[in-house]
């Protein structure tokens, strides 16, 4: 047995084995892992273009929105102007007195 | 040089540990195949899986699992019982093993992308998974020659 041993061919077996088996697995999944990989991108891409496409409704509604509070931010500035200028009756100081008078309690006609 | 050598004769010497750590690995694998399939697609493992694949065994329910315990036991035994050809055959099917599970790092390396698709540098593959080389090499080494050293020592 010692004679079996000490001689090469289990070396050699297991260098065979080893190296075979190696180049075997390797040769397999190097066409395996490709394939699996481009359905894989396929996969994401497609999930990517679902995803971009809510995205860009998301935004046009998000804009309508925005352009509709612009237009009334806008109103509401015209509206708070024109009844600011009613009530302070273009009296520089009414800002601190609520339009009521002057800083020196005058009264504004 | 004569560190070079100091370590390749350490290896040779307790080349049972590498076999006793492949064992301890694939016993650990096992049931986290069986708890989940998706563990397949780690990239060590889905390199024994193709491996499996070639012999059309990757239909059977728990094959791998079943496969990487019958391996660890059957080593583990080699490793207790005396050298010899029939003792030796033992180590044969983690031997594979192990070669598979390096082969799958290498597939990694070569196409640019974990098993999962996770695309990486190959330098970053290389340095995650060269260590199952490293273990297939040891391993390798420790079956060419564990059988004679341990029966000289």
């Amino acid at each position: 047995m010692r004679e079996v041993l000490a001689s090469w061919s289990i070396p050699l077996a297991a260098i065979i084995i080893a190296a075979g088996s190696f180049v075997v697995t390797v040769r397999m999944s190097v066409t395996k892992a490709d394939l699996e990989y481009a359905v894989q991108i396929d996969e994401r891409v497609q999930e990517l273009e679902t995803k971009l496409a809510a995205c860009e409704a998301e935004r046009a509604a998000v804009e309508r929105k925005n352009l509709q509070l612009m237009e009334r931010l806008f109103q509401l500035d015209k509206q708070s102007r024109t009844e600011w200028k009613e009530i302070s009756h273009d009296d520089p100081y009414a800002v601190f007195t609520g339009g009521r008078g002057n800083l020196r309690g005058a009264p504004v006609p | 040089m004569k560190l070079l050598r100091a370590a390749i004769d350490a290896l040779l010497s307790h080349g049972h540990v590498v076999i006793w750590i492949a064992a301890a690995l694939h016993f650990i694998w096992a049931p986290l195949l069986l708890l989940d399939d998706k563990a397949a697609m780690i990239t060590s493992i889905h390199g024994f899986v193709s491996f499996v694949e070639i012999f059309g065994l990757h239909l059977v329910p728990g094959i791998h699992a079943l496969i990487l315990v019958v391996a660890s036991f059957l080593s583990l035994e080699a490793l207790r019982r005396p050298p010899s050809i029939k003792n030796w055959l033992l180590v044969v099917p983690q031997q594979v093993i192990v070669m598979t599970t390096a082969a799958g790092g290498w597939v990694a390396i070569m196409t640019g992308h974990y098993a999962d698709g996770y695309p990486a540098p190959r330098a970053f593959i290389a340095a995650d998974q060269i260590i199952f080389t490293l273990v297939g090499l040891a391993h390798t080494l420790a079956v060419m020659f564990g059988g004679s050293r341990r029966k000289d020592a």
